[in-house]
């Protein structure tokens, strides 16, 4: 075991996060609004249902100021749509807008971390460790740079946590109730947290029953406070549509379960056919499944060196955790005493608790829903970077370093030069191009079909637009809005006059060719075409 | 406390525990050779180098100048070798792929074991270690049946380090058997092993 420096920060170790704050700032921020190379419908839904709200106080569907958002028919949480208003009020509708306060909560997640982790360890020097792991980090850098509701659901989470901690210890039941408001808060932003955050308030629980024993009437009203706040919640999920959220992104699809026991019957050679319904049935299905997905989140593929698989949720040649993390963590285990022991159960309980949600759903592993993960491994990362800086041995801190460095080069190049490219498919590039390439031909046609190939043209086109949403809730509807039909491939789209017509790429178009948009890669996404004219 | 009672010592106690536990591990051992000869498309991954072309060639394409020198500083086979090299190394110690190797018991026992290790830092215990990252970093570059057998055995041999938490008390070894019931049921239903079979090796 190394011993560790004393925590005094020397001038030294002061440039040293200077330039580690300063690297990550700019990597979190540099070319936001382009890079994610487009605007995922998902980012598009918050963007427009913000706006609408912004204007007129009810959401595309014509809810007034919703706590459960429609959106595309997934029902979507509150949290960062209105989180949003402030920001598409400030930089008005577009991608920056979209993505800011996801980079801003990202920046403030890191800042409360430093706090969590000084609080918990008494270590001014740990925390920085741990913050500036955090601030480096792969996986969170990636969420942060686009509008995902897990990073502001994983500030407040974090922040929830540092009053959880002031609480027991203080005599004021102010911070207490705060925090059980907070941890209720995180349920509103992201799903995973309505499964995360009452399993994990039960583990804190149990850590500090004796503290809270002594101040019984202060947790219990806070705690009370914490149902009340998560009874719209309750409720939303016992409806219809909360059901029907829960079932579709289930893992656990009656069907595929049938369709897995006929697989398993026609494989399973004796002795054990005979045993087959009730070896394989139902429950040890689930069971099994659940068991095998959340191992998948501690795979070493998926922690150091493929990531998730969805391009949008990571940088897929790497891995979600920096590959040198390996060694900072490994370098961590060995120095699991020099942490207050309190804080380190706090930290394994996130950690083994964190894969949880993504377990019962499909796909897995699942880089956003367990993104929580990045907090605890963060804190390990930090531990092991900070015992190779009080370590007296020169040489294998020179290695670790170029080494680190390197490898957030590699990572930075990647992101900036190759991700672009790459996954533009990914992030549904070509939209902006395309509506903007529609808008310069618009004034000379009556009516304008936009092909549905690629999913919801309609929210990209209200977006890049900027489209009125009084009048949008007045007369439009997604198949069409002014001048704009959005028609599937096999619609009947001739002998109604003259026409712009955006199909995608490879179908057959009897008109002139007018434009060819491409996407960041460099692919021909749409065609756009003249019909019934010689315009 | 109920033994003791009964006239029998705690050190006998300790030894039927012991018992137990080698006799688990060992009854898991012997189910899973029995299944891994049950295979008969009993294929390995490989690390090869022609895999490190094909790699550094299939990324340049995504470079502006696939030809510049910035594209072959940052894709070429001294950085990819060792990035493909480490992705057949740790596909051993893919959960999946553990789960149907040794089984629900020995993922837990192993796991333990390599806690155990850590945690008293035993000196043995990271030679071990050692020896079986050597093991397994040489059936990398093998294209064998055996490649699977011999990363049972060296895998499990790990567990050993987990008997002291297992026959620790009561709870413990209920535990372990357990987990034993559990790895006969994860036996009957992958017996034929399609993942190892198929879904692993083909994929």
């Amino acid at each position: 075991m190394i011993k560790l420096k004393p925590p005094g920060i020397s001038r030294h170790l002061l440039v040293f996060f200077l330039i580690v704050f300063t690297v990550a700032l700019f990597i979190r921020f540099y070319n936001l609004s382009l890079n994610p190379p487009g605007l995922y419908w998902d980012e598009a839904a918050f963007g427009y249902d913000a706006y609408s709200i912004l204007h007129t106080g009810k959401d595309q569907h014509g809810a007034f100021l919703p706590l459960f958002f429609q959106s595309y028919g997934d029902w979507k949480l509150p949290g960062y749509f209105y989180i949003l208003i402030p920001s598409i009020s400030l930089f008005g509708l577009n991608e920056f807008a979209i993505r800011f306060p996801s980079f801003l909560f990202g920046l403030l997640t890191i800042v409360w971390f430093y706090f969590l982790v000084r609080r918990g360890t008494s270590n001014k020097i740990l925390g920085l460790f741990a913050a500036a792991m955090l601030a480096l980090s792969s996986w969170h850098i990636q969420f942060s740079r686009a509008g995902f509701e897990s990073v502001p659901a994983l500030f407040i989470f974090v922040l929830a946590l540092v009053l959880f901690l002031k609480s027991p210890s203080s005599k004021k039941t102010l911070s207490s109730i705060l925090s059980f408001v907070f941890f209720a808060l995180t349920m509103y932003i992201y799903h995973a947290y309505r499964i995360f955050t009452p399993l994990f308030l039960v583990g804190l629980t149990v850590l500090f029953y004796k503290e809270i024993k002594t101040r019984k009437k202060n947790f219990l009203l806070s705690l009370a406070i914490f149902i009340l706040i998560s009874l719209p919640l309750i409720f939303f999920t016992l409806t219809p549509n909360g059901l029907n959220r829960a079932s579709s992104q289930s893992n656990f699809n009656r069907d595929e379960f049938k369709q897995e026991r006929l697989d398993f019957d026609q494989r399973s050679k004796p002795p054990f056919r005979f045993l087959s319904s009730k070896i394989y049935n139902e429950p040890l299905y689930i069971a099994e499944l659940t068991a095998k997905n959340y191992l998948e989140n501690f795979s070493p593929s998926f922690l150091f060196l493929r990531g998730d698989q969805i391009g949008r949720h990571s940088q897929v040649d790497m891995g979600q955790l920096h590959i040198f993390e390996f060694i900072l963590i490994a370098i961590a285990l060995f120095n699991l005493k020099n942490v207050n022991k309190t804080f380190l159960k706090i930290m394994l309980l996130w950690l083994i608790l964190s894969p949880l949600p993504a377990a019962i759903v499909a796909p897995n592993p699942h880089a956003q829903r367990s993104l929580q993960m990045v907090i605890p491994l963060a804190f390990f990362s930090g531990l092991g970077a900070y015992s190779i800086y009080s370590s007296k041995l020169k040489l294998p801190k020179i290695i670790i370093f170029v080494w680190a460095v390197l490898v957030i080069v590699i990572f930075t190049r990647h992101l900036f030069v190759i991700y672009p490219r790459k996954f533009a498919a990914d992030w549904q590039d070509g939209y902006r191009r395309m509506v903007t390439a529609v808008q310069k031909y618009e004034p000379n046609y009556q009516k304008i079909y936009i092909t549905k190939i690629n999913n919801v043209p309609y929210i990209y086109t209200l977006i890049y637009t900027n489209y009125d949403p009084a009048k949008y809730l007045e007369s439009g509807s997604p198949e069409g809005f002014g001048k704009y039909q959005f028609v599937g491939v096999n619609e009947p789209i001739y002998g109604k006059g003259k026409a712009l017509y955006v199909a995608p790429p490879w179908q057959k178009i009897d008109g002139v060719l007018k434009e060819e948009i491409r996407d960041n890669g460099g692919n021909v996404v749409y065609k756009i075409w003249n019909l019934g004219g010689e315009n | 406390m109920l033994f003791t009672k009964f006239g029998i010592s705690e050190e006998k106690i300790n030894k039927s525990k012991l018992l137990l536990f080698f006799v688990l591990i060992a009854s898991a051992i012997i189910f899973r050779l029995w299944q891994s000869t049950g295979c008969t498309a009993y294929l390995v991954k490989q690390f090869k180098l022609s895999d490190v072309t094909l790699s550094v060639e299939s990324e340049r394409i995504y470079e502006q100048n696939p030809n510049s020198i910035e594209a072959k500083i940052f894709n070429n086979k001294l950085t990819t070798a060792p990035h493909l090299l480490a992705e057949v190394f740790t596909s051993y110690f893919e959960p999946r792929y553990l789960l149907n190797l040794i089984g629900p018991i020995g993922t837990i026992t192993v796991t333990i074991g390599v806690w155990t290790i850590i945690k008293k830092r035993s000196k043995k215990g990271l030679f071990h270690l050692a020896a079986i990252s050597l093991v397994i970093l040489y059936l990398t570059f093998q294209n064998q049946k055996e490649n699977h057998l011999i990363a049972l055995i060296s895998l499990l041999s790990l567990s050993a380090w987990s008997k002291s938490f297992f026959v620790e008390n009561k709870w413990n070894i209920t535990l372990l058997i357990a987990l034993f019931i559990i790895s006969i049921w994860y036996f009957m239903i992958t017996w034929h092993l399609p993942q190892i079979c198929n879904e692993i090796i083909f994929k």
